[in-house]
């Protein structure tokens, strides 16, 4: 018989209701056979006692259910978001909280480019806080003159390039092209949007984003996730091309890969037959750590992007309403031949009306094909009604607010894109615990930072960043936030009977705290500190934060 | 190495309108010319799978030279794939999706010097528009689609009742009432002449210039003259540019199909023009070369015919109306 290790701790919340709390938890083959007391531990025979953790909270191992494995990758480019954060290393990435700032950083990583002609990406660019000033080509230009920049904004909609990309592309006072931006005097900025002018700038350089996901990729995701406490996490928009499903399969058997990964297949990328065929055939490389299943469904765009789909009265300033990603009818019948053949849909909609058409779309395919705990998921899903939160009750649908959203862009939702009204309703947690909805909450990492104590602490209170509270009423609980990255999130995955709680025959996944998100004040939940995580019984001490 | 331009057009239109019909029926007709036809869904396309040459993930070469590609991966990044094989491409053609803004695709031309902006055909279907054009979750992208094409195609008007058929007509005409709309099924062999009729002109300076052109006016004209009516006319003095510009433009909606060589008093020029779609390229003409154009239509061109002799342009020939 295989040994058994027995963690003690200060407290573990353990999310299993027969019982809340235990100090200690034994572990046998990856699995937890039982938590308790020390007392408890002995009726499972000899056991080594771990008391390296005897100070520190044990809670299951964060669950992310929306995030993306390229937040592993990401960082071989230069991050200037507004932010300080982290890479997977440990390493801090010094917020660029100006132009100045930003363009500092740029010529920084400049220098670590070896010849002349390399194309230099950077990411997260954010100048929705820099009120009027923009970034143009003169500036980028002083960064390099010689090499082609392209710098993406944090919205994905936004590019910023030198004049020595414009050059290779041709772009000049004469380009007359909706999304190629011009000063008063008719010269172009160098600030591009829309996609005609985001294929000029990547027909110049290639787009180094394009492609599967690739096996260092999900090595470095996983550590990511160690450093916030999360043992398992969606990769919730994937190319099941062969390189990346052979990636997924080799990076789950890595020795001491500390995450349990979860891709969901872009539905969008082949037919609906072709898709559901490479689904079900996925699920034969599924092992401990790797769990196929999940597919994925883009309704609409985003709201700071005015691309989601509203309702009436649509946009607050105004704008015309967003954009489907497919026909409403193309989205109708994805949901009915995915939902047919027994996969678990995750819906992206990210305006009301996009979340309507996606609950009447499970409907009619409930009607047509009924399947009981299907569990099909609403991702994002920010500007639902109280209404529709019944109906996914109804349904038996879940939801994943992006309760993030309400730190980084909530006064920008209040002033500008859906006033106060609506902004006030965003992300609804509140409603979901009310209305009786299975949810979670999630970071969309890399688009905000995957950090689930922060996640649960934008729901706990609802603070934009310039310290508005965002619908107080929509506030939760610390005991459901911590829930809801829990066994609320592995709920919306299917996985709560292998993960989300402490309890007998689960995984062994722990996220391993410095102080209980139960016990500290809530507007310090973001602040606790994350020792690391314990994956299948074995523990991964977070990168040290340097820099 | 090919530095000429490709031909870039957009197929715009709902579900259900006969884009794919379309599609299939141009790379049925290909002849020479190597389309690149990038849709939504490669499944849908009639492809006789023993013609595949060399697929390359989204990419697929055909015997006779033409080039399938699923736009799966999204516009941007399939175009970015796609242009690394652009000496094997004489025509670029993109299947919208339904819920897409056509101008916005067409912007890829514009932008790209490697690009020739085409057409923007948008298919209507006759007997769905009421439905969609009423769905509050599609109005407004119908609306827009409306704004960016330079001529409509009505198909389905054999399902349609002929009140809808006439409502979609009047539709149709009240949001873009300068525009060409021609009723046709969708893989009409007229539509795919629109599409690959050949641009004029392949060396203006050589002495049979003139047969070239008067040649490919035949050619077209046979291709479409069973159902439309078409005009060849000419003009041996100079014509007013500016005058022949507000020409084109106020008889858009008759000119499904316009072209020719221009001679106007400061250049010579090649004039292309398909519905809300007016071309004016720089040639090389010789001073004294006559203007040449011809004309086809929805309708009868008496009309525009009058404007042009105005202008200084007489008749060639009358070809039969429909």
């Amino acid at each position: 018989m295989s040994e058994i290790t027995v963690f003690s701790a200060r407290d573990i919340i353990t999310m299993n209701a027969s019982r809340p709390h235990a100090t200690h938890v034994a572990v046998r083959d990856g699995r937890i056979l039982g938590a308790g007391s020390l007392e408890d531990m002995h009726q499972w025979g000899p056991f080594t006692l771990n008391d390296d953790f005897a100070d520190k909270t044990l809670v299951p191992g964060f669950v992310e259910g929306h995030a993306h494995a390229m937040e592993g990758g990401i960082w071989d480019f230069p991050y200037i978001g507004f932010e300080d954060r982290w890479d997977p290393s440990g390493r801090r990435w010094e917020g660029a909280q100006s132009l100045e700032a930003a363009i500092a950083a740029l010529t920084a990583a400049e220098a670590r480019l070896n010849d002349a002609e390399t194309p230099l990406f950077a990411w997260g660019f954010d100048p929705i806080y820099f009120g009027e000033a923009r970034m143009n080509a003169a500036q980028l230009d002083t960064v390099s003159t010689t090499r082609p920049i392209i710098v993406l904004h944090s919205n994905g909609h936004l590019l910023n390039v030198n004049s020595r990309l414009m050059d290779m592309a041709g772009i000049t006072a004469d380009t007359n092209v909706y999304g190629v931006l011009k000063d008063d005097s008719g010269k172009p900025t160098g600030e591009l949007m829309e996609m005609a002018a985001k294929y000029m700038a990547y027909r110049q350089t290639g787009n180094p984003f394009f492609g599967g996901i690739k096996t260092p990729s999900l090595l470095r995701y996983a550590e990511s996730a160690v450093n916030c406490g999360v043992t398992t996490a969606t990769d919730l928009f994937a190319s099941f091309n062969e390189e990346s499903l052979a990636a997924y399969a080799e990076a789950s058997k890595t020795p001491g890969y500390a995450l349990r990964l979860m891709p969901a297949l872009n539905t969008i990328e082949q037919s609906i037959d072709e898709g559901i065929a490479l689904a079900k055939r996925a699920l034969q490389d599924n092992n401990d750590r790797l769990h196929h299943r999940l597919c994925k469904v883009m309704t609409d765009g985003s709201i700071q992007g005015f691309t989601a789909r509203l309702k009436w009265p649509g946009y607050h300033n105004g704008k015309p309403n967003g954009l489907w990603n497919l026909d409403p009818d193309t989205l109708g019948e994805l949901v009915l031949g995915y939902h047919k053949a027994g996969l678990h849909l995750h819906i992206h909609t990210n305006g009301d009306e996009a979340s309507e058409l996606m609950l009447d779309a499970v409907e009619a395919a409930q009607l047509a094909y009924p399947r009981p705990d299907h569990r099909h998921t609403l991702q994002h899903c920010q500007m639902a009604d109280a209404s529709q939160f019944r109906r996914m009750a109804k349904l038996g649908v879940c939801v994943n607010l992006f309760a993030n959203h309400i730190y980084y862009w909530g006064d920008q939702h209040a002033a500008i894109t859906m006033g106060p009204d609506r902004a006030n309703r965003m992300d609804a947690a509140g409603t979901a615990q009310r209305e009786g909805v299975p949810y979670a909450i999630h970071s969309d990492a890399p688009v905000t930072p995957m950090a689930p104590l922060f996640t649960a602490w934008c729901a706990v209170n609802r603070q934009t960043r310039t310290g508005i509270v965002l619908g107080p009423e929509e506030r939760i609980s610390a005991e459901d936030a911590l829930y809801a990255i829990t066994l609320g999130a592995a709920y919306t995955l299917h996985m709560d009977h292998l993960v989300g709680s402490i309890e007998p025959g689960k995984f062994a996944d722990f996220a391993v705290l410095e102080d209980s998100p139960l016990e500290v004040d809530p507007e310090a939940i973001r602040d606790i500190g994350v020792w690391g995580t314990i994956s299948g019984g074995t523990p991964h001490k977070a990168a040290t934060r340097t820099g | 190495m090919s530095d000429a331009p490709i031909d870039f057009t957009v197929i715009g239109g709902f579900l259900g309108s006969g884009k794919t019909s379309l599609v299939n029926r141009l790379l049925a007709a290909a002849g020479n010319t190597r389309f690149a036809v990038l849709v939504n869904d490669f499944g849908a396309l009639n492809i006789d799978e023993t013609l595949i040459r060399h697929q390359d993930g989204r990419i697929m070469q055909l015997a006779n030279g033409c080039i399938c590609c699923s736009l799966a991966g999204g516009l941007v990044d399939t175009m970015v794939e796609l242009m690394r094989y652009r000496d094997a491409i004489d025509h670029i053609l993109i299947e919208a999706s339904g819920v897409s803004y056509p101008s916005r695709i067409m912007d890829f031309a514009r932008i790209d010097p490697d690009l020739r902006p085409g057409l923007t055909l948008v298919l209507v279907d006759a007997a769905h528009l009421q439905d969609h054009s009423t769905d509050i979750r599609l109005a407004e992208t119908i609306t827009a689609q409306m704004e960016s094409a330079d001529l409509f195609v009505l198909t389905k008007t054999d399902i349609a009742s002929a009140d809808m058929a006439a409502w979609t007509r009047d539709w149709v005409a009240t949001h873009a009432p300068d525009a060409p709309i021609i009723e046709s099924r969708p893989d009409d062999a007229s539509l795919v002449a629109l599409i690959t009729d050949p641009p004029p002109a392949p060396d203006p300076t050589s002495a049979s210039t003139h047969h070239h052109h008067l040649a490919d006016h035949t050619d077209l004209i046979g291709a479409l003259h069973a159902h439309f009516a078409s005009r060849a006319m000419t003009a041996t003095k100079p014509v007013d540019e500016d005058a022949f510009t507000a020409f084109a433009n106020r008889y858009s909606k008759h000119l499904l199909r316009g072209k020719g060589t221009l001679h106007f008093h400061r250049r010579s020029a090649i004039w292309q023009q398909a519905g809300r779609l007016v071309h004016l390229e720089d040639a090389n003409l010789d001073i004294d070369t006559a203007s040449q154009i011809v004309m086809i239509s929805v309708d009868d061109l008496d009309e525009a015919a009058a404007a042009l002799q105005a202008l200084g342009f007489q008749d060639v020939a009358n070809v039969p109306v429909r």
